[in-house]
């Protein structure tokens, strides 16, 4: 496989995803080719980074605002 | 949600409960607007509870919702003719007993990679969010934006390469 059928690969293997053979020939090709090994550092940064990134919250009021609606539909009074 | 869509539509309130925060960050990504993104979420609902009789029991309800939602978007991006704004300030960085230096770091960290992440074309942050936030399979994304697998492999790849050299250029940016 070449560098870039390689590459390819990388947000699956990050993202735990890749079979066990995929996996074991991306690693085998990862210790033969250092720019591979830095383009996969570069990228497993950037994924946990957006990994990490605050989860914000709705505001309640959303759900209530969504059990109205689904309560008026439920009562006919609203209509698809 | 088959039994949504079998008529029992009070249980839609569980997926409500159990989905609508993934929505709404999913939203939040795309828009940068709290009260537009609420708004959407309640629109993918809505049409949830609309049109349930179109749901496929053999769809992952997370894949269904999400091209609901990405219709919802589309519709939005219409209506209003919509460009992504750029967050005016971040949104807060969790710091559980953390040195303030490295909540520091963080703070500035993800405040990079939201720009580096909002300024991105919206195909290529779609299909970020679809499988770094969504969780989506490549199948379901492939389902999603009507192409195949091999497709999706390519483009994730891709627009994460991307994402990565804006991060790292905002990064360098900010040392110089």
């Amino acid at each position: 496989m070449n560098c870039e059928r390689i590459r390819e690969q990388i947000p699956e293997c990050l993202a735990g995803r890749l079979d066990k053979a995929v996996r074991e020939r991306l690693v085998a090709h990862l210790e033969t080719c250092p720019a591979c090994r830095a383009e996969l550092a570069e990228l497993n940064a950037v994924w946990r980074g957006l990994g990490s990134l605050p989860e914000p919250e709705p505001d309640p009021a959303l759900r209530a605002r969504f059990l109205e609606v689904l309560e008026a539909y439920q009562g006919g009074v609203l209509r698809d | 949600m088959l039994d949504v869509r079998a008529g029992d539509v009070g249980k839609l309130s569980l997926l409500f409960e159990r989905h609508h925060r993934t929505l709404f960050r999913n939203f939040l990504h795309l828009t940068a607007n709290r009260a537009v993104s609420e708004d959407l979420v309640q629109e993918v609902f809505f049409r949830i509870l609309k049109y349930r009789h179109t749901y496929q029991p053999e769809t992952r309800f997370c894949a269904w919702m999400f091209q609901v939602g990405r219709n919802v978007f589309m519709d939005y991006v219409v209506r209003h003719k919509a460009e992504v704004a750029m967050p005016e300030r971040g949104w807060d960085v969790r710091s559980a007993e953390m040195p303030p230096d490295r909540q520091a770091q963080i703070r500035q960290e993800a405040a990079l990679l939201r720009r580096a992440l909002a300024a991105m074309p919206p195909e290529k942050r779609e299909v970020i969010v679809m499988s770094r936030f969504l969780d989506l399979k490549y199948e379901e994304i492939a389902s999603v934006l009507k192409c195949e697998t091999g497709a999706v492999k390519v483009r994730v790849y891709r627009a994460l390469r991307e994402l990565s050299d804006r991060f790292f250029a905002l990064c360098g940016e900010r040392a110089s």
